[in-house]
């Protein structure tokens, strides 16, 4: 039972998001805004391959590579930017689509772990190959990407323009895809790959396409933020970010692909900033948090309303 | 030359194996995928440090005290936390396995600081045999973990309940239907797994780093060997850690250190290609 309206009041935001920089400036919130910007696009990522059945516990591996290649083609190739980031995303979707032609035959959930290898893998590779990526120390002073238009990245608020576009074109591209014949094939593949089978769906080639699309725009996110934060290094593959990004998508709630990541990143990322967590102690708080909605509220945050609802209906009818 | 590359596998793979088969014994009997393994690796290597290092216990003590204590969290983890999951989805019972693994980890941050902790040596010293140069302690290692070995192999072959846990592990049902305590054995089999990763960690304490963080490292090992051996055979497993431990060295020795996590893991995605259970999967019934 979905509740009228709850998911389309959620569009009426964006034109207040275009606003947010007139009113705030300080460069910390910002900041934090395209933080939180970054990963909701990560985990929109991890929900599309969710739809087909696939936990990948290894986005930032797409997003590491995306970061390395555009930068690499910038720094090295001398491409411009804008040449750089949409090719940069293509070559990690290239990359992560022949890795993963082995890896989607393992079973359930050791796929999930060897995605995480992959970012593992990902990060040492980064770390140790010091000619090519600059090993340990990353990779320095990457350039501003050329102007476009009035805007020259001088500040940070062409920044927090460029990664909200990024955002909403992610959003309506995953959410066309999610209710689209792809979308409903990827559902009943994850419910039923044997049904699949017989009705002539071949499940590897839509698993292979998922991960195409997921890796292409975690990868394009990687592009971003390699001049956003002017300096990239293995860290930015990591695998406790990469857990993370499954953590924000199953607290917003596994069944609601685009309500569900935008939920889950944004409490989960504003959460310990209202809460002042200390940094130390984060990975405990997602860790309890995690266990307390797989325990209570095991569809997520966007279900919250409707608990809510069948609780206050159940207690009229007594 | 060769020599000494087995010799370095040995010790490498076997504490592989012995993390491995306890990750994959809880799998085969409670169809867990446990991503806090590898934690518990790290709390036996941790207590050894506290026991061992710091106290100043005897070896040997130290050692069982340090994989009681891994043994105690995973019992605690199963009781209190896994089973009100039991028999839901994997998805979520993974899930909650993240949260237990993150808690642990930040748990002992907190505790003991995030900096490597040194664990002296139990016996210094070298053996030559030919050019082979066998640190005694690593010998040590070899044998401790084969004794482990050879003692769960002979509890899961002689005893009742190590039959009882095999029979779990193939069918659930029929064994609750013979009379086996199906929860009680779960627990056990929890606490027999973490048993051996904590003592696997307490063992490496001296050789390997020991600080929070090595856990999933840990686990990632694991995953990596069941992937090889396939899920739920512990004799596999134990291959399955030498196997990768072979080959870990043989890159290490050939490339150089950088790059020996990414040889593996590409060996494993070369051996998935071909076979995708796993080397020594059970075949299905």
């Amino acid at each position: 039972m979905k509740i009228k309206g709850f998911e389309k009041s959620g569009w009426f935001i964006i034109p207040v998001l275009f606003f947010i920089p007139v009113f705030i400036q300080d460069g910390y919130y910002l900041g934090l805004a395209i933080n939180c910007f970054i990963y909701i696009i990560l985990t929109l990522t991890f929900m599309l391959m969710m739809q087909i059945g696939l936990l990948s516990l290894g986005q930032c591996a797409f997003y590491g590579m995306g970061a390395y290649s555009c930068t690499l083609l910038v720094i090295k190739a001398k491409l411009p930017y804008w040449i750089a980031l949409p090719l940069g995303a293509l070559i990690t979707m290239a990359i992560a689509t022949l890795i993963f032609i082995p890896i989607i035959r393992t079973k359930g959930l050791f796929f999930a772990i060897m995605t995480l290898c992959l970012s593992a893998i990902v990060a040492q590779i980064a770390g140790t190959w010091e000619s090519f990526l600059g090993g340990h120390t990353g990779i320095v002073g990457i350039p501003k990407p050329s102007p476009v238009g009035p805007i020259d990245f001088s500040s940070r608020v062409h920044y927090y323009f460029f990664c909200l576009s990024l955002m909403l074109i992610t959003i309506i591209v995953i959410s066309r895809l999610v209710k689209s014949n792809f979308g409903i094939t990827s559902r009943l593949i994850r419910e039923n790959e044997l049904l699949a089978r017989h009705v002539g769906i071949n499940p590897f080639k839509y698993k292979l396409m998922s991960v195409s699309i997921a890796s292409f725009f975690a990868g394009l996110t990687g592009g971003f933020y390699a001049p956003y934060s002017k300096y990239i290094h293995p860290e930015v593959s990591s695998i406790w970010d990469s857990l993370y990004v499954q953590i924000y998508g199953i607290t917003g709630g596994l069944g609601y692909p685009i309500g569900g990541a935008i939920v889950g990143t944004v409490v989960l990322k504003i959460l310990p900033e209202m809460m002042r967590v200390v940094q130390m102690y984060q990975p405990m708080f997602f860790g309890v948090i995690l266990i307390l909605v797989v325990l209570f509220l095991p569809n997520g945050l966007m279900e919250l309303p409707k608990v809510f609802a069948q609780r206050w209906f159940k207690s009229r009818i007594k | 030359m060769i020599g000494q590359v087995i010799f370095n596998s040995l010790t490498l793979g076997l504490i592989y194996a012995l993390i491995a088969s306890g990750f994959t014994l809880v799998f085969g009997v409670t169809h867990i995928i446990n991503f806090a393994h590898g934690e518990l690796y790290m709390v036996g290597a941790m207590m050894m440090y506290v026991f061992y290092a710091a106290i100043g216990m005897p070896f040997l003590i130290a050692l069982v005290l340090s994989a009681s204590i891994s043994t105690i969290i995973g019992i605690i983890l199963e009781r209190f936390i896994i089973r009100r999951i039991r028999g839901g989805e994997a998805l979520r019972v993974l899930a909650l396995t993240i949260g237990a693994q993150l808690i642990i980890m930040t748990g002992v941050l907190i505790l003991f600081g995030p900096m490597d902790k040194a664990v002296p040596s139990v016996i210094t010293g070298l053996i030559r045999v030919s050019n082979i140069t066998m640190p005694v302690e690593r010998i040590i290692v070899v044998m401790a973990s084969i004794i482990i070995m050879f003692g769960l192999f002979s509890f899961l072959k002689f005893t009742k309940k190590g039959q009882a846990m095999r029979a779990i592990a193939s069918d659930p049902e029929a064994s609750a239907l013979q009379g086996i305590n199906v929860n009680s054995m779960y627990t056990l089999s929890m606490g027999i797994g973490c048993l051996l990763a904590g003592a696997a960690g307490a063992l490496m304490a001296p050789i390997l780093p020991v600080n929070p963080f090595v856990g999933p490292h840990a686990t990632i090992y694991a995953v990596l060997v069941v992937c090889v051996a396939g899920l739920g055979n512990v004799p596999g497993a134990i291959v399955g850690g030498l196997m990768l431990g072979l080959v870990e060295n043989l890159s290490c020795s050939l490339l150089g250190g950088g790059y020996s996590e990414v040889i593996s893991y590409g060996f494993v995605l070369v051996l998935l290609i071909f076979r995708p259970e796993g080397l020594f999967a059970k075949k299905q019934t």
